[in-house]
């Protein structure tokens, strides 16, 4: 299957219940999964809400994490 | 101008330090504008604070501090999105998530927060690396990329 004249979908083989297909497409096309941005969505709704204490990082013992 | 915030009550901000996300950030599309504050110059770690509820603050860190290899894929879509002229105008963050027990923290290396520091435009983007996660532990990480 072509979607818009250049990306391609194959299904790649099919197993039991399990599908797996193979995305072809110009390198300026962005593919991931939609679940990623739901669980980044929850993930942000928790970090806006967490209590947080600024831990240290420069506190950790390789010194190039204070730099840059 | 005075906001409210989060983590260090209230604070006069200078307007260049504020930052438009039109589309606002996945889970929080009603949060269009942000400041970015750090409790002191130069702290890794620092706080996407909104503008639009302040009782609305993110922990963020730049990646490539916890991270060196790094690898985020800005595409044309994001780079007319968001008007970005150069590479060195991006200013890339990634949300991090820090409990109570802050050494179980973690960061979302899957979608990171692009931002053109020239018009102060921004979008939370998605990686197709399959490596990333979303819920990369920390410490874990500095240990990894870190290794002499």
């Amino acid at each position: 299957m072509t979607i818009g004249g250049d990306i391609k979908i194959t299904i790649l083989s099919v197993d039991g219940d399990q599908v797996r297909i193979g995305i072809e497409a110009p390198r300026e096309v962005r593919i991931f999964r939609s679940e990623l941005i739901d669980e980044t969505g929850e993930e942000n709704q928790i970090a806006a809400k967490s209590s947080f204490d600024f831990p240290d990082l420069g506190k950790l013992p390789n010194e190039s994490i204070q730099k840059g | 101008m005075k906001i409210k915030t989060v983590h260090f009550g209230e604070v006069e901000i200078e307007q260049e330090k504020t930052f438009l996300f039109p589309n606002g950030l996945p889970g929080l599309e009603e949060d269009k504008r942000f400041a970015l504050l750090s409790r002191e110059e130069g702290q890794a770690i620092c706080c996407l604070q909104s503008l639009d509820h302040w009782e609305i603050a993110l922990p963020v860190i730049n990646p490539f501090h916890l991270m060196p290899t790094y690898e985020c894929n800005v595409i044309p879509d994001d780079i007319s999105a968001l008007s970005i002229e150069a590479p060195e105008d991006v200013l890339t963050l990634s949300v991090m998530v820090i409990p109570k027990e802050s050494e179980k923290m973690t960061v979302n290396l899957v979608a990171p927060i692009i931002i053109n520091l020239k018009n102060h435009m921004g979008r939370q983007i998605f990686l197709e690396n399959k490596k990333y996660e979303i819920r990369t532990p920390v410490l874990e990480l500095i240990r990894e990329s870190h290794r002499v």
